[in-house]
């Protein structure tokens, strides 16, 4: 069975700083690469941070100036990179991710597609899932919120689309009177996420950003890490309640191995008790 | 003479210069004795004799340890310390845990302004001293719109709120987690003593600029979330209601600046933020304001404080008085007007208001000078930090 080992580089996003993030990036990403790991997963959108207004004007297309960023440093340290950024568009921006192999080469542009409402005056609705084929395995992406319980079609596609590991850069927020008294999320995230998980064994991966929320719709809320990686069997890693500083969270998890293909997954859903789409 | 540019007029920077420490002329009720000694010299000395150091100092914080260990029997915390990232705090921290035998709840208060090596250096050092971090984040609409406040006011208490921030959040957690004792890494020997109009401390004053300049209102108090209330009202309740009492130890230790540091970076891992007070990116942004409008050169307390504490050489305090100081990181002085969501032309604007100090606003102070001695029993008796006295009476004008 192959082995694959991950990196969440759970990083401070500054809202409107991409320069600083993007130092920050580099750092976990240098630091990944001396623990041989084979994919760094970065969080979303960290060129400008989430909604943050600035990103109105000032994004840039992908790929452009800052995609190619990531592609030298994933070329540089031979290591797979998933990062998300803001993608400019002629008629609008996106929230985007995008999957670099060990060669800078760009296997995958994802645009977001289960946007919150108040991201709607922000970025364009995605159009299209995409999986890559890689020396792992098939690995898919997707962002944040398209894992909420309500929007967990998108996993579900790219399950069947092949997908054995999921890697969904995210900007999960809280209020800002949360602190590390509380558990933070409660079942938001690790509810859906391990629903996928153990439905298709599928290895899910979200690294969240850190930091507080200064600008946009969000003002008042903060992003806390807890990065989560979850596969069949529950949490396989976890980052920590923070606020102000990265971490990277390494770990090492099996590929999970998933023969079924087409109507057979369907066949087993039904054997489950979701029979057809309406009830999964 | 050395000139500085103050609201785009040159001016002389100092008239006299203190013959023992290097405080001017520039600081607002400065006077010299026969000898060119300031009075900020004399007030030093004089909290030398009530907080020695030595032999007496380790006797007072067995007495404070001892005091906190009794008042924290059987419950998960004995103490409250106030972190920032920054040298003093994380020492204080360090010796709490590793000299004095505590267990405290590592307390910090978020602004939105936090250098992330700070941020780096508190996760680094609660986790290698095993001390649980309480973070305490402001409500950045409200912390944003003070801070904006403040600069329309045109005082040179940028900080105001963050100040208070810090004083409610750490009294805050105590009550919510029935803490008895606070613990602060202020030390007159590194910090030295501000004068008064640099650094009032009134939550009357906050309030009466946000009503001002404001426009949305502050969250009320609750004594477990204060938010950004803490005047004479709170610190009463929470020091004669619950009992919280707040301790300033490094008045009392022999803190050597330079070997604490030392000590944290062997011991923590700590990585020094690239310069004092930089554990808040904001303080980019005071210091050129304090300069270029004010005239004040914070600095030159805490270096006069090293000079008299034979922790630094005067003729390079000298050097540094009123200089540009590394601080003043232009880019990170654009962080900080953008992350308040204002124009360079907003800012520029504030730059060009007629400086005014607390007076010009409603505050307690005229309550608190009719108080003065009620003010200087509570502090004898810690019901409010010793500071408290010394910041309101004993620090020029």
């Amino acid at each position: 069975m192959k082995h694959i080992t991950i990196a969440m580089a759970q990083m401070l996003v500054e809202g409107g700083e991409p320069e600083r993030n993007f130092a920050r990036a580099a750092k976990l990403i240098e630091e990944a690469a001396k623990k041989q790991c084979d994919i760094v997963l970065l969080p979303e959108t960290i060129d400008f941070a989430w909604t943050h207004p600035s990103s109105l004007s000032d994004a840039k297309p992908i790929p452009g100036e800052y995609s190619q960023i990531f592609a030298d440093m994933a070329k540089k340290h031979a290591m797979y990179i998933c990062v998300g950024l803001t993608e400019k568009r002629a008629n609008g921006n996106c929230n985007s991710a995008i999957l670099f192999d060990r060669n800078g080469k760009m296997r995958i542009k994802y645009s977001k597609i289960n946007l919150l409402t108040v991201e709607h005056p922000y970025y364009m609705v995605g159009s299209s899932l995409h999986v890559a084929e890689t020396e792992f395995g098939r690995i898919g992406v997707n962002i944040c919120a398209d894992n909420y319980p309500e929007s967990v079609c998108i996993a579900h596609t790219l399950c069947r689309m092949g997908a054995q590991i999921i890697l969904s850069p995210s900007s999960w927020t809280v209020d800002y009177a949360i602190t590390e008294a509380d558990d933070p999320y409660r079942d938001k995230w690790i509810a859906p996420l391990t629903h996928i998980a153990k439905l298709y064994n599928v290895l899910m991966v979200s690294t969240t950003g850190v930091g507080y929320i200064v600008g946009g719709p969000y003002e008042g809320k903060k992003m806390v890490g807890c990065s989560l990686a979850v596969g069949k069997d529950g949490i396989v890693a976890q980052g920590q309640f923070n606020e102000f500083a990265g971490e990277l969270i390494v770990f090492e998890s099996p590929v999970p191995q998933n023969q079924e293909k087409g109507t057979e997954i369907g066949d087993r859903l039904k054997s489950l008790g979701c029979i057809g789409a309406l009830n999964i | 003479m050395k000139q500085v540019v103050v609201n785009g007029k040159p001016l002389p920077i100092a008239q006299r210069v203190c013959t023992r420490c290097v405080q001017d002329s520039s600081i607002p009720g400065i006077t010299f004795d026969e000898h060119g000694v300031c009075n900020f010299c004399h007030f030093h000395d004089k909290l030398e004799k009530l907080f020695p150091n030595g032999d007496e100092g380790k006797k007072h914080i067995a007495c404070i340890v001892e005091n906190a260990k009794r008042r924290g029997k059987n419950k998960k915390f004995d103490c409250v310390v106030g972190i920032s990232g920054g040298r003093d705090s994380t020492y204080l921290l360090y010796l709490v845990v590793k000299q004095w035998g505590l267990r405290p709840l590592a307390v910090h208060f978020n602004d939105g302004f936090d250098n992330p090596v700070a941020g780096e250096n508190m996760v680094k050092a609660c986790r290698l001293l095993g001390v649980e971090l309480r973070t305490i984040t402001s409500d950045w609409r409200e912390a944003k719109e003070l801070k904006i406040d403040f600069l329309k006011a045109s005082v040179p208490d940028l900080n105001m709120g963050t100040d208070i921030g810090i004083a409610s959040s750490l009294y805050g957690v105590a009550c919510k987690e029935g803490i008895k004792t606070i613990l602060i890494g202020q030390s007159f020997r590194t910090e030295g003593v501000k004068p008064l109009s640099w650094s009032f401390f009134d939550g009357k004053y906050l309030k009466s600029v946000h009503r001002k300049f404001g426009k949305t209102p502050l969250r009320p108090w609750k004594p477990e979330d204060p938010g950004f209330n803490f005047s004479i009202k709170e610190l009463m309740y929470y020091s004669l209601i619950k009992g919280i009492r707040t301790y300033t130890p490094m008045y009392s230790h022999d803190y050597i600046r330079k070997q604490g540091e030392e000590i944290i970076i062997r011991e923590l891992g700590w990585v020094y933020p690239g310069a004092h007070y930089y554990d808040d990116l904001y303080h980019s942004l005071i210091k050129y304001v304090h300069r270029v409008k004010f005239n004040i050169d914070m600095n030159m307390n805490s270096d006069s404080a090293l000079v008299r504490s034979h922790q630094l050489d005067r003729n390079i305090a000298l050097q540094r008085a009123h200089a540009v100081y590394a601080i003043e990181d232009p880019k990170v002085i654009d962080l900080c007007i953008k992350r308040l969501g204002l124009s360079h032309e907003e800012f520029d604007s504030y730059m060009l208001l007629e400086p005014k100090t607390f007076r010009d606003y409603n505050t307690m102070y005229n309550y608190i000078r009719l108080a003065k001695p009620l003010i200087y029993l509570f502090a004898r008796l810690h019901l409010i930090p010793r500071i408290t006295y010394d910041k309101y009476f004993n620090c020029g004008k």
